[in-house]
Parts: C-alpha cells; sequence; structure tokens
C-alpha cells in the first residue's frame, strides 16, 4: 500500500520547523513505511519575494537530493501578485514542484487569491491551504486571516475547477464542523494530519465526505498521522485510496 | 505484555465516542494488543458527585476480570471523599485520578492535599490528565484549563511520598518535573522519531518513571502504541514503559 504525507515540511534557515532536515524525514519514512513526503517550507508574517523564493529553493534542493522521495509544494505570498504567478509557473512547470502551499497571510477567498487559483486551474495542481476552525478565541486571535472550512468551501464554489487540499483535519480545531462544512463540496481534499487524534475521526471524515476526498498526511505529527491511519475501521480499498492513491491521482492530472 | 496507563471507560459529553461501555473499549484492547487498562469513569468528569461514576465503572467492567484495573475519581472539593475513597479501596480500585481541570480545585489546595497524602498513605497512585481534549477545538461550555506543571511540581514537593502520574504531558525534560522523583510521566503526548522527547525524557529520569498510555477511546491507540515501538531502545527498557512501570504504580507486583 503506497504512503503519501501529502503534508510535510522541511525547515529553513528562518523557520526552524522543529529542526526536521530531508533526512530526519528519510529516517521516519523507513521507520513508518512512507514511500513521499509533498513538502512545503515557509516564513511567517508578509513573506516577501525574496523570502518564498528562498523557501522554494531549499525545498528544490531537497527533491534533487531525494527524487521521488521528497516532492515540493511551492509556497507564495498572493499579496505578490506578478511575483508570485512567475514563481508558480517556473517552480511547477520548470523544477517539477505538485502544488502550490497558501498559508494565512489572506482568507483564501479574498480576490487578491484569485489570479493564484486560477494559475492552479491552468496547471491542474492542487492548493494545500492552511486551515482550521480554532473555537478557542486566545488562539483564533493568533491567526485572523486563518481560512476555516466554510471559507474553502466559498472558494471551492468560486472556482469549481481548482483542486483545493484542506490542511490538517487533526491540527485544525472542530474537525467535525470542518466536515460538515465541506461534505456536499465535491473539489475540496482534506488532509489528515495533525497532532490530534481523536478516535473516529478518520472514520466520520470517510463517512462524510468519502474516502476519495481523504488524503493522508502528517504535518510533522508522525507516529500520530500514521497510528490513526492503521487504527480507523474502515475497508482495505478505503485506506489504499487515503493512504497514497487518491494523491498519486491529484498529481497526475497535471497539464505541464 | 501491554498496560494502557491512560484510558477511559464511559461518555464524553461533548462528542460521541466509538467506544463508551467495557465491552467496546475491550475490543479496541484486542485489536490493539493492549493486554491490561488503566481505567476511570469518563462520566465523572462532570458529574457532581463524580463517585456515582466510579460505581458505575465498577458494575460495567465487572465481566472483564483482569483486563480492567479500575481507578476512582474523586473530587477533593466535594463532601464525603473520605468515605469514598475508603469504598473504592474496598472494591478493589487501585489508584486514584484526578480531574482537577473539570471539577475546580488546584492541585496544591488543602483539600487536594489532604486527598493525595491519604491516598499515598493507602499505597495507591495518583494520575492526573493534563487535559482530556485538544483546546483548539474545543466545545464552547468545555472551559477546562490544561493543568499547569507548576501546579503538579507544587503537589509533588508538598507531598515527597506521593507516587503522581502525569498522564498527557509533553515538553517536560526541561521543567523542574524531571527532579522529583515521584513524578511519572506518560508518553502519548510526546515526540518520538522526529524530536525523539521520549528518549531524551529518559536519559534525564531514567526509564523506569515513564509509562505508556493511549487516551483511548478519546484517543486512537496506535500513535502512542508506534511511539514506544519504534525506540530506538532496548527491549528491556520498552517493556518498563509498556508494562513494567504501569504495573508498579497499580500495585499489581
Amino acid at each position: 500500500m503506497v504512503r503519501i504525507d501529502c503534508h510535510s515540511h522541511i525547515k529553513n534557515k528562518v523557520w526552524d520547523a522543529a529542526g526536521i532536515t530531508p533526512e530526519s524525514l528519510m529516517e521516519a519514512a523507513d521507520k513508518l513505511e512512507i514511500d513521499a513526503f509533498c513538502c512545503s517550507t515557509l516564513t511567517f508574517g508578509m513573506p516577501t519575494p525574496e523570502e518564498f523564493r528562498m523557501c522554494n529553493d531549499v525545498i528544490l534542493k531537497a527533491m534533487k537530493e531525494y527524487p521521488g522521495k521528497i516532492l515540493g509544494y511551492c509556497f507564495v505570498n498572493p499579496g505578490y501578485q506578478a511575483e508570485s504567478l512567475m514563481e508558480i509557473e517556473k517552480r511547477i512547470v520548470e523544477d517539477g514542484m505538485i502544488g502550490v502551499k497558501l498559508y494565512n497571510q489572506y482568507k483564501c477567498w479574498d480576490p487578491v487569491v484569485y489570479p493564484v487559483v486560477r494559475k492552479t486551474i491552468e496547471l491542474k495542481v492542487p492548493i494545500l491551504q492552511h486551515a482550521g476552525y480554532v473555537t478557542d478565541q486566545a488562539e483564533a486571535s493568533e491567526q485572523p486571516n486563518l481560512s476555516n472550512a466554510q471559507d474553502i468551501a466559498r472558494l471551492a464554489g468560486l472556482f469549481p475547477e481548482a483542486m483545493i487540499i484542506e490542511a490538517h483535519l487533526g491540527g485544525g480545531g472542530d474537525w467535525e464542523w470542518a466536515l460538515k462544512n465541506l461534505r456536499g463540496v465535491r473539489n475540496v481534499y482534506v488532509d489528515t494530519s495533525g497532532s490530534v487524534v481523536d478516535m473516529g475521526m478518520i472514520e466520520k471524515a470517510t463517512k462524510y465526505l468519502g474516502a476519495e476526498r481523504l488524503l493522508f498526511a502528517t504535518d510533522l505529527s508522525m507516529e500520530e498521522g500514521v497510528g490513526k491511519m492503521i487504527d480507523a475501521r474502515i475497508g482495505d480499498e478505503e485506506k489504499r485510496l487515503i493512504f497514497g492513491e487518491n494523491m498519486m491521482k491529484i498529481m497526475g492530472m497535471r497539464s505541464r | 505484555m501491554i498496560i494502557d496507563f491512560n484510558a477511559y471507560v464511559g461518555q464524553w459529553p461533548f462528542r460521541r465516542l466509538p467506544a463508551r461501555s467495557a465491552a467496546e473499549v475491550i475490543d479496541l484492547m484486542d485489536k490493539a494488543g493492549i493486554d491490561v487498562a488503566a481505567v476511570s469513569s469518563l462520566n465523572s468528569t462532570l458529574y457532581a458527585d463524580p463517585h456515582e461514576g466510579n460505581l458505575e465503572l465498577l458494575d460495567d467492567i465487572k465481566n472483564y476480570g483482569g483486563r480492567f484495573i479500575p481507578l476512582a475519581v474523586l473530587n477533593p472539593g466535594y463532601p464525603g471523599w473520605q468515605d469514598d475513597l475508603e469504598e473504592c479501596v474496598n472494591y478493589g480500585f487501585k489508584g486514584i485520578r484526578l480531574y482537577p481541570q473539570y471539577h475546580n480545585y488546584l492541585l496544591a489546595n488543602d483539600e487536594c492535599l489532604k486527598l493525595v497524602k491519604k491516598a499515598s498513605e493507602m499505597s495507591l497512585s495518583v494520575s492526573i490528565p493534563v487535559r482530556l481534549r485538544d483546546g483548539r477545538g474545543r466545545h464552547w461550555m468545555d472551559s477546562a484549563r490544561d493543568i499547569s506543571l507548576q501546579e503538579v511540581e507544587q503537589l509533588a514537593a508538598k507531598l515527597p511520598n506521593s507516587r503522581i502520574a502525569l498522564l498527557e504531558s509533553r515538553d517536560v525534560r526541561s521543567t523542574a518535573l524531571v527532579k522529583y522523583g515521584n513524578i511519572y510521566f506518560e508518553t502519548s503526548r510526546m515526540t518520538s522519531i522526529l524530536g525523539s522527547e521520549i528518549m531524551n525524557l529518559i536519559q534525564s529520569v531514567g526509564a523506569s518513571r515513564l509509562v505508556f498510555g493511549s487516551g483511548a477511546p478519546l484517543k486512537y491507540i496506535s500513535p502512542a502504541l508506534l511511539k514506544i515501538r519504534l525506540l530506538k531502545e532496548s527491549e528491556e527498557v520498552k517493556e518498563r514503559i509498556l508494562w513494567r512501570n504501569a504495573s508498579g504504580l497499580l500495585g499489581l507486583e
């Protein structure tokens, strides 16, 4: 059963990412039988084009060191429209990255994001959208532009051809609320990552979204990511889809 | 042999759990290879009189022999805990579990100290979950705090003869807690492969103060189990964490 971790990270010179290097991911891959990691690396606040290019250079280097094992998301800040579009074109088409990573600089439905979304539709690659519905007000105030499942459903409705992955079902607050909002939104996938391992999460996600719209991931919570899949009381075929086949299908759609 | 030192039976008010009864929890344990679970009543989190949950638990687990080790939930701020504690010991409860964040008291207040002292005199260990759910997605009526490590330290310092198992603990290696030999740490939230928190903690305090627990049925079991199974440690160390230390805390040896 192929295991593709569709949401992972490695550190860069600004963000330590818990010290995670490509080598440490490879060690985890051996122990947890993970075949490939889809990685991004980020800087926070309002990253400049120089910063997001630096991030993508780090990812490209890792992709070259571990071909087929480390796959890359192109991270951009949509506030820099021209630079973001150029960066996406270069990283996807020339460097072979597999999608675009968006963080919390803007709500995902903000018109400033539209050109980026249109670009991913043109290239037929997914957007991995950082997301969560954080019910604790103190926690929520730390990310005022954090997109939640309703925001993502809104974006998906505006761009039905877009492929959007809602990040970390297990790291974005009230996951049941997220599932309720995304049930009928066919162009949104959900990744299973995050440190939260509430029993029943994967089963309910499978029931609400269907296994075809769930993607295995860890977001660096390694044992949590794999363990919740092992324990989930769903069929082997559903596990096969979630563990890797869905992501392989998404990656096979690219236009260039 | 595996003893799950952090397990529960009962209803969680804020989410429908896939396993609530003893029979359903046994089924989970069988699938995960857990031999024995130290369990307390989840119902007792919000019962005004948590002892009612202890009695329910006893009734629910009565048909499962030694697979369950019952731990009594007591609220030192509620009248009659002394009688309830005596009754629980007579019924075969092997430790106590405190939910101060749901019963609205501090670990170092006088009544709590009396309860822990009394339990310790009866050779019962005291387990305390730092939390029962991740706060980021909490229900609006669930305003329970995470237990602060300073609170735990005060308790351990004031009652050095107690044995305190801190459930759902993490990031403890660089805290003062490591110097208290009467504090044990449950490992389900610690990093293992990436971050190596469990391995580093073993280096700091030795393997005799770590216990395996899963948090089931609130949480899946395999994440916690993988963290121990994949440790770069000897089988002897893993055995200590997986059951020997818990066995000592529960008075099974």
